[in-house]
């Protein structure tokens, strides 16, 4: 159970508020109807599953219903940093 | 039985209570355990093996014990599978065995069958012939623990959420010393204490019954600890009979905590909660779960009255009962000798075996020899003699050679009624890995320790192999003062050192598994699940290496004790017979719950009625008035059919669709999502989340659309209606619509 700090509501809040959504920075195509089958796979399931330090996504469900960014050690689990869209991106994800 | 002048602060002999147990009555007194009650009435079995059926008496006195499980009550009070160590006995209490001793059975009828019937007996015999559906009912009902409730539970249970600043995890000398720590130096942090048994102070009372300055010490902290409980918001708050059994992720830890007498309390038409679950967030954590001790292990060493020493001296010390007049104690550390003082000191007959030899004792071996206790050196139980009752052992010389054990002199008789055993102790290391942390063996102490350093939390006492108080109370001081610093009450930790020797307390020597011994029939590493060291030994030669592994094929550490006694010693028997040493072995892997938690306690107050909300509409008067029967979705109450008489289903279903067909039908859909969609590209957007077209529908008419995620899977379909080019009303399905609105 995680404690998780929403960078909206600026409150550490039990995971119980929360959802995930999936890695982060996954950019959609910007032409969507020019991707062959694969290209299109891609963007849509395959995903770095990642061991260490990791972005992700996070919904505060239950609290303000803001999408943010969240860095989470897939391992320990600990959550290292969470930010609002824009504050990282993928060129610069500190 | 009871011994007579015995004194104690746990046993209150003023007030008799009377239980029945197995359908006997027996009195006891206010303080005891089921367990210690039925010692002083001399009942020696508890109950039946889970596979061979055998008679099994007590081991331990608390939460380690495998053998006694009872259930307790009947009806809606009725509660499966709990220990009768555990058990606080009150008056009218009614428990029965989970599987009789005193009846016939017919798994212990066919005991000269049980040599052919190994670990993996039942999948080879039944399973892999493919016979298994035939033969699974009435093996099931032959073997298993106490049977599942059938009733509604009357009781209550209630769920509590805590914020701390510091947890402490057990109420010994550690537990206690780290909480007034943190507490003497801030003001501010808060401090929840929690510890499974009734009293603070873990074993110091039963370990230092002699040391006066140990039971002074005793007494002056607690009533410290009261001094900080008993203000107004207090920044203490002490929580005894309550288990922490899991430890997730970020500080997060569930408590069990079972009403003081253990019994659900109804007074004034207010029913108290039975068990309260505590679910505690914590900024550090300070780990004082202590020990729990190992046997020692020689052929029949399942028969009753063989028990763990310190659980002999806790039943004596505490509550002043003993199964046994001519004692034995054996082991291959000092704490058999401690127990065999208190014995003494009761003057009960006891001899101390032990496998060290002679030479280079301590002060606790000197002390039981200047009092005349019988102790034979470098001497190895081999086996137990009995029935189902312990009534003599052999024992025989035994001698380390290179780096084995080897038996040396011929074997000998000795009797006795109770022998009590030490093989060391395994620290309760369970709590602290259940969020991924690892354990290391540590060669100096004999155990798998706690791995040193881990975020926010400490590990102090004999979780840490630290024994002797006095070293513990350093030790517990030292790390609260790291938590304090972590939690940055002060800016630098003071750390003071313990005595030179402070691993020497227990002095565990190495594990003592001669091939010898373990090569013998019916050496029980886990009395739960009936695993022998012939088993262990069979799962190696099945081809099976990984202790994962070994477990699984034996059942080794399964069931409701989870091998708290026996885990560690069947690792030292698969090392042994692997021929590697047992930090290769490693430890299973311990997961939540630590031990056995009620699912009442789980649901707490959300059960019935409140276990999932209902909605209904405006209209359900008039549903229920037309006869409707009702399907839930979503948690929303909606007509299903309107059955007239003697219809059924699809009786009602195929009229109410006719009617729809040759008339008129009404449907009521306020129970649908609905989504207003205004604006200049309201078309576009509707083409969007829909896979169909919209740009030609006309104001007035509605269309039924279909909606996919960019997976192409499908998740919604609804009808939707066109007021003008810029206004559009949207209907969602109502399973669906919570989860629209809440993303």
């Amino acid at each position: 159970m995680f404690l998780i700090d929403c960078p909206y509501c600026k409150e550490s809040r039990d995971q119980n508020e929360f959802s995930p959504a999936g890695e982060a920075f996954i950019a959609r195509p910007q032409n969507p109807e020019e991707l062959s089958d694969d290209e299109w796979s891609d963007y849509v399931f395959y995903r770095t599953n990642h061991k260490g330090d990791h972005w992700e996504q996070w919904v505060h469900t239950n609290g303000c219903r803001k999408y943010f960014l969240v860095k989470r050690s897939t391992i320990s689990h600990e959550i290292l940093e969470v930010a609002a869209f824009g504050e990282v991106t993928s060129e610069n994800p500190s | 039985m009871r011994l007579k002048n015995h004194k104690s602060d746990f046993i209150d002999q003023s007030e008799a209570l009377s239980f029945i147990f197995n359908n006997k009555s027996y009195k006891g007194y206010k303080g005891d355990t089921l367990a210690s009650a039925l010692i002083a009435n001399d009942v020696l079995f508890f109950a039946r093996s889970f596979k061979y059926g055998r008679k099994r008496g007590l081991m331990g006195s608390g939460v380690e014990e495998p053998n006694a499980l009872v259930s307790l009550e009947i009806g809606g009070r009725y509660t499966p599978n709990l220990k009768a160590t555990e058990v606080m006995l009150y008056d009218g209490l009614s428990a029965v065995s989970s599987s009789n001793p005193n009846s016939i059975d017919f798994r212990a009828l066919i005991k000269p069958l049980h040599r052919f019937m190994p670990a993996g007996f039942y999948y080879k015999t039944f399973i892999k012939q493919k016979v298994w559906a035939m033969v699974e009912d009435s093996l099931r009902s032959l073997a298993g623990f106490s049977k599942a409730p059938t009733e509604k539970d009357e009781d209550v249970y209630d769920h509590v959420f805590h914020h701390t600043e510091v947890l402490v995890v057990g109420g010994g000398v550690a537990g206690i010393t780290a909480a007034l720590e943190v507490l003497n130096n801030s003001k501010t942090t808060r401090v929840i204490l929690v510890d499974e048994r009734a009293h603070l102070g873990g074993e110091l009372f039963n370990e230092f019954q002699s040391d006066d300055t140990a039971i002074s010490w005793h007494h002056d902290n607690l009533s410290k600890l009261l001094e900080f409980k008993n203000v107004a918001n207090s920044r203490l708050k002490i929580f005894s009979r309550s288990t922490a059994y899991a430890w997730y992720d970020h500080n997060y830890i569930e408590v069990l905590q079972t009403n003081a007498t253990g019994e659900s309390l109804i007074s004034g038409g207010t029913q108290a909660a039975r068990k309260v679950l505590h679910k505690i967030r914590a900024k550090e954590v300070i780990l004082a779960t202590g020990a729990h001790e190992r046997p020692m292990l020689f052929e029949t060493n399942d028969l009753a009255n063989i028990m763990l020493s310190q659980s002999v001296r806790r039943y004596l010390n505490e509550f002043g009962v003993i199964s046994g007049k001519d004692v034995v104690l054996y082991g291959n550390n000092d704490s058999i000798y401690s127990t065999a003082i208190d014995i003494n000191n009761n003057e009960i007959n006891c001899k101390v075996i032990d496998i060290r030899p002679s030479g280079g004792e301590s002060e606790t071996v000197l002390k039981a020899k200047k009092l005349g206790i019988e102790v034979l050196q470098g001497y190895a139980v081999l086996k137990a003699h009995g029935t189902n009752l312990v009534k003599g052992i052999e024992v025989s010389s035994v001698e380390m050679q290179g780096k084995k054990w080897r038996l040396t002199g011929p074997s000998k008789r000795l009797n006795c009624d109770l022998l009590a055993s030490s093989g060391g102790f395994n620290p309760v290391v369970h709590l602290d890995c259940h969020c991924g942390a690892k354990t290391f063996f540590d060669e100096d102490s004999q155990a798998f320790l706690p791995q040193k350093v881990r975020k926010n939390r400490q590990v102090c006492g004999s979780i840490s192999a630290i024994g002797f108080w006095k070293d513990v109370v350093i030790d517990a001081k030292n790390k609260a003062q790291l938590t304090l610093l972590s939690l940055g009450e002060i800016k630098k930790s003071t750390q003071d050192s313990m005595s030179e020797n402070y691993l020497d307390y227990y002095n565990a020597s190495q594990f003592f598994v001669p091939i010898e011994i373990l090569n013998r029939p019916k050496v029980f590493i886990d009395m739960q699940n009936d695993v022998t060291t012939l088993d262990v030994a069979l799962a190696i030669r099945e081809g099976y290496r990984s202790i994962e592994h070994i477990k699984r094929y034996t059942a080794m550490g399964f069931g409701t004790d989870q091998g708290k006694t026996g885990n560690i010693n069947g690792i030292a028997v698969a090392a042994q017979f692997l021929d590697v040493p047992l930090s290769e072995v490693g430890t299973t892997t311990f997961r939540p719950a630590y031990t056995g938690v009620d699912f009442g306690a789980m649901a707490g107050r959300e059960v019935g009625g409140f276990f999932d909300p209902q909605r209904y509409t405006t209209i359900h008067d008039s549903h229920l008035e037309s006869g409707a029967e009702f399907e839930v979705v979503g948690q929303w109450y909606r007509p299903w059919y309107y059955p007239k008489s003697g219809e059924d289903i699809h009786q009602a279903v195929n009229r109410e669709c006719l009617a729809v067909r040759t008339s008129l039908g009404m449907m009521d859909a306020s129970t649908l999502g609905k989504i207003d969609v205004q604006g200049k590209d309201a078309r576009e957007f509707l083409s969007r989340v829909y896979t169909n077209a919209w740009m030609k529908l006309a104001p007035g008419s509605c269309r039924y659309g279909l909606m996919c995620n960019e997976k192409g899977m499908i998740i919604d379909d609804g009808v939707s209606t066109c007021i003008n080019d810029n206004h559009f009303i949207m209907t969602t399905t109502t399973g669906v619509l919570q989860a629209f609105t809440l993303l």
